[in-house]
């Protein structure tokens, strides 16, 4: 299954580094509705569906849509109508008999077909897949190679073997054909039990004490559905082939039924009369119902499948930004002013996921940006890289770059700033390295990309930016791959290549989040010291608020796409005016276990759900009808010192401060 | 000491390394060796590690999850190492557990009240509308409220869900529940209110925890008694203020000056601590060294260490550590280790 999308997924830090335009922007929607809603919007799919449903209405009442009994010709006629005429819309066969409602009876044994194989295939297929899968080990190997055995066996092969034992006949063939399709269901249903009875909540119900078959019942065959519906659909089609290439050869139905097979085999003798004419709506029927079949078989697979479109970390071009009212921090390495980010729904009214963000760092300062997921920290650093996902829009707001306005770049005007002044390190290492490409390489492109190197001062540059962020035996690990390096290590690799062409500015989202805490210290031991010695500007983005004490000399706090408060790192920690930066700090639990935590209560809302006034004022004990109904706006107490409370000045005073951490 | 709910002894679990067509098979892993500890009735026990610790393994080795290759599980005074089939659900019924990822913990397919109900059913025969009332009942001590009796997984955040599993695991009833990195995928606000509601839980419920966790300012926050993991050992064991205050393994003074803490003056100190400490990443557990496994890190390591391994001493109150500190060198006898890592940082400093 995906990931959640809206409101569902706002409260695990794991995921605030991907926040992407469908987590956003979408509103609740069950796995279910969308499988249905994206089958639909695809116009092949919706022609397939329509044709398998009129092949339903013909197999289950022809005489709907049939004009003539398809079994009783006019002799009389034979000759006179081969040929599409008013009253034989498709004409009559060589024995007189209406050619149209002849194909329409038609899908009657094409649906007989598929009912008799596939539950054949399925009924062996699917048990013997959930054992061999959830068994495992040796049963498992024994099953599956005998299973493999019976997979290489040609299917036309199996019915023959069928129809010699039993007698040749369309049901028979079937059989044969069902005990060959089943191996292919035995491979998914394996496949599928192997993978799920890993997952956590398997796991969980075995905990519960639920039994295998219970387990097995409830929890996996439900999740085998979605494949074996895809597998339902393409290899229908394989049978309707089979069944008529088997009536074709004549092992299949009898010589007289109105079977697709028969009649494409029967208008072989019509040939030299009509030409290749009564090939055509035997043949049109089967040709169009196979392809209905696989078209909605991959319809069907696709629409069960990852949403690519939200996955894809597409940017959005800048049309028309407002510009800020808020002049620019002189002299700053970066400064972002009042920047609204907005993404469109299905609804048509955009949701604004940044909201008056604004932030500056100064040369060779550290800004850290801190906020629970949700809070649009990693969206502030995409937006004021330029790389703002689509389907998101920079709507307001002014982007300074060293003293130079990027708010409008073009992509290609910012692909020559990002990696060269700007150095971007990300939470995953391991996941930004490409892993079939040698790391030294990696450490390169940059260098090949930004300056005019060649590859040999490349790679010489490359092994002394490795000995700059401590990586051991540089020149060794330039030739290894990716995989060998640990997760501390490769977001050494990472920082490297970051600095590769001495940006004067690195912006580092998350970058310990998925290490250890041993290798944490000494991956921001590492930043700190390059910010010594290099003078360079960091700006940092994380979850958690002992990092921003660690390494940060201002900070700012975000809550649900505001910038709530702003400041020097001491003065956050130690004088706290926002009401939720305080109770962040005092919801952190720190070793002594007698003391209950402090709550804040709720949760951080989805951006469709912001409040009309305050932010945080549903989750604030101090809220007030004032914070209910009017949006507090950023107050500058000075330079880098600002606070969005209506109440702050009065919250500072000591009487209250006590009833506060009360 | 009164009887434990729990107690393991010498627990050991090796990983098979996987199977190759040609040639012998590969050494196994051995994920835990040799770990001890007990865990009395509605106490809470911390065990904290990093990722390959082998923390994890633990809480899977007692949920029968995983073969155990050597030790022993006993469940109040009964053999559980190995749960024979026809006494699984007397056992499941007392020992439960919330996992890791509260997304995948929970079937997608299923709404809250199938969710929690099951269990109910298996272990109580409840059904229908009196089995719906005790759901409700449940969702109600997780401080949710009977409409999510009707929800799918999907339809709550990270927080919800993890109350889910958490009413999950106490509509069996149990004596003894596993947290298995519970509330780590949470948000700072989001996972105070879940340990503040796993206190609540066991002060009204008398329900015992095993705490498992990478960060030690949470589990200490949280347990009676703590253990300390290192590559598959556990190298300190003892109560929670004696673990955090006094640690007596140079391991749990490097974790605990690992932790940035919100308080910038106070971070500065422990950085200036963790500087005494060896950039070096843990060696793999497939492939242990001889002495200690820390001693490549360790900033007091002595020659003994990489040659012996350490041997468990006691150390604190009732606790217990692996270090050859306690028994040779400056014999520390199971004091803290702190101040004997700062007068040898100090040495190294004004040597250099």
């Amino acid at each position: 299954m995906t990931a959640p999308t809206g409101t569902t997924d706002n409260d695990s830090p794991a995921t605030s580094g991907s926040e992407t335009a469908a987590d956003i922007a979408a509103p609740p929607d069950s796995p279910r509705s969308r499988v249905w809603r994206r089958l639909f919007g695809n116009p092949l799919a919706l022609l397939s569906m329509i044709w398998v449903f009129l092949l339903v209405v013909a197999w289950i009442w022809p005489e709907v849509l049939a004009t003539r009994d398809p079994l009783k010709g006019d002799p009389a006629l034979q000759d006179l109508n081969l040929t599409p005429s008013r009253e034989y819309w498709l004409g009559t066969d060589g024995l007189g008999r209406d050619y149209y409602s002849r194909v329409i009876f038609g899908a009657g044994f094409a649906f007989q077909s598929i009912a008799i194989a596939l539950s054949i295939a399925i009924g062996i297929g699917v048990p013997v897949g959930l054992f061999s899968g959830w068994k495992g080990g040796r049963v498992d190997r024994v099953i599956m190679w005998c299973n493999d055995v019976l997979f290489s066996l040609p299917i036309v092969l199996l019915a023959f073997a069928v129809i010699m034992i039993l007698e040749p006949s369309l049901v028979n063939a079937m059989i044969g054909v069902g005990i060959a399709m089943s191996t292919r269901f035995a491979r998914l249903t394996r496949a599928v039990t192997l993978a799920e009875k890993e997952e956590l909540y398997v796991d969980a119900a075995r905990i519960t004490g639920l039994s295998s078959s219970t387990i097995l019942r409830r929890y996996i065959v439900p999740n085998l559905l979605p494949p074996l519906v895809v597998q339902f659909a393409l290899i229908s089609g394989a049978i309707i082939l089979i069944g008529a290439t088997l009536s074709f050869l004549g092992v299949g139905a009898n010589l007289d039924d109105p079977d697709w097979g028969v009649m494409l085999s029967r208008s072989r003798t019509e040939f030299r009369r009509v030409g290749i004419w009564q090939i055509i709506p035997p043949g049109g029927a089967l040709v169009f119902t196979i392809l209905a079949f696989n078209l909605l078989g991959d319809a069907i697979r696709d629409s069960i499948g990852r949403d690519r479109s939200s996955n894809a970390l597409t940017v959005s071009k800048r049309s028309s930004v407002k510009p800020s009212d808020r002049a620019h921090r002189e002299g700053a390495a970066l400064s972002v002013r009042t920047m609204d980010v907005e993404f469109p729904t299905q609804d048509g009214k955009p949701v604004q996921i940044l909201s008056g963000v604004s932030l500056a760092v100064q040369p060779g300062e550290t800004l850290g940006i801190v906020g629970e997921s949700g809070s649009g920290k990693s969206m502030t650093a995409l937006s004021a890289l330029g790389l703002t996902p689509a389907p998101g829009q920079m709507t307001r707001g002014s982007v300074q770059l060293d003293g130079r306005d990027v708010t409008s770049l073009s992509e290609k005007e910012w692909q020559k700033i990002r990696g060269k002044d700007i150095g971007v390190i990300f939470q995953e290492p391991i996941a930004v390295l490409n892993p079939a490409i040698k790391v030294g390489r990696q450490i390169m492109e940059p260098l090949l990309l930004h300056t005019d190197m060649n590859k040999k001062q490349a790679r010489e540059r490359a092994i002394e930016l490795l000995a700059e962020v401590k990586v051991p035996d540089p020149a060794r690990r330039m030739d290894q791959y990716p995989h060998e390096f640990s997760g501390g290590m490769a977001q050494r690799v990472g920082i490297a290549m970051a600095l590769a062409c001495e940006p004067k500015l690195l912006i580092a989202d998350e970058p310990t989040t998925a290490l250890d805490v041993t290798v944490q210290g000494q991956i921001l031991d590492l930043l700190m010291e390059i910010q010594e010695q290099r003078g360079t500007s960091i700006v940092i983005i994380t979850h958690d608020l002992g990092v921003i004490a660690e390494v940060a000399d201002r900070v700012i706090v975000m809550y649900a796409g505001q910038g709530v408060e702003g400041g020097l790192a001491d003065d956050i920690f130690d004088r706290p005016k926002h009401p939720y930066t305080k109770a962040l700090l005092e919801s952190m639990p720190s070793g002594q276990h007698t003391d209950r935590l402090t709550v804040i209560p709720g949760m951080v809302p989805a951006p469709s759900d912001w409040p009309n006034g305050c932010r945080f004022a549903p989750r604030c004990q101090h809220a007030t009808d004032l914070c209910r109904n009017e949006v507090p706006e950023l107050e500058v107490i000075e330079a880098g010192v600002t606070i969005r409370c209506h109440h702050w000045q009065e919250l500072q005073s000591p009487a209250t401060e006590e009833v506060g951490t009360a | 000491m009164s009887e434990a709910l729990i107690s393991v002894e010498n627990l050991a679990v090796n990983f098979a390394g996987r199977g190759r067509m040609f040639g012998p098979p590969p050494a196994p892993v051995k994920a835990v060796n040799d770990v001890s500890f007990s865990i009395q009735p509605g106490r809470t026990f911390g065990l904290v590690g990093e990722s390959g610790s082998g923390k994890s393994t633990v809480a899977r080795a007692i949920l029968q999850l995983v073969d155990i290759h050597a030790g022993t599980i006993r469940l109040e005074g009964e053999d559980v190492t190995r749960v024979a089939r026809r006494d699984e659900l007397r056992f499941r019924k007392r020992v439960q557990a919330v996992l890791q990822d509260p997304f995948s913990s929970l079937n997608q397919v299923h709404q809250t009240g199938t969710i929690i109900g099951d269990g109910i059913t298996r272990h109580k025969g409840t059904k229908g509308s009196e089995r719906d009332n005790e759901v409700r009942r449940l969702l109600d001590e997780v401080g949710l409220s009977g409409d999510y009796l009707a929800r799918y997984p999907y339809e709550m955040s990270g927080g919800q869900r993890q109350r889910i599993s958490i009413a999950r695991a106490l509509g069996v009833g149990p004596k003894l529940i596993i947290a298995d990195e519970a509330t780590s995928a949470l948000d700072v606000s989001i996972q105070s209110q879940v340990i503040n509601l796993l206190q609540d839980i066991q002060k009204e419920d008398g329900v015992a925890f095993l705490f498992i966790a990478h960060d030690l300012e949470v589990v200490s926050h949280i347990s009676h008694d703590v253990g300390v993991m290192y590559l598959g050992y556990l190298v300190e064991r003892g109560d929670a203020d004696s673990v955090y205050e006094q640690p007596a393994h140079p391991y749990t003074e490097m974790l605990l000056s690992s932790i940035p803490v919100p308080n910038p003056a106070e971070q500065a100190v422990r950085r200036q601590l963790r500087k005494a400490f060896i950039d070096g990443e843990p060696p793999s557990p497939a492939n242990l060294p001889k002495g200690c496994p820390f001693a490549n890190r360790c900033p007091v390591a002595m020659d003994i260490c990489t040659e012996e391994m350490p041997d468990i001493t006691p150390a604190h109150d009732g606790g217990a550590v692996r270090c050859h500190l306690h028994t040779s060198g400056p014999e520390l006898g199971g004091g803290s280790v702190v101040d004997f890592i700062k007068s040898q940082a100090r040495r190294t400093a004004d040597a250099s």
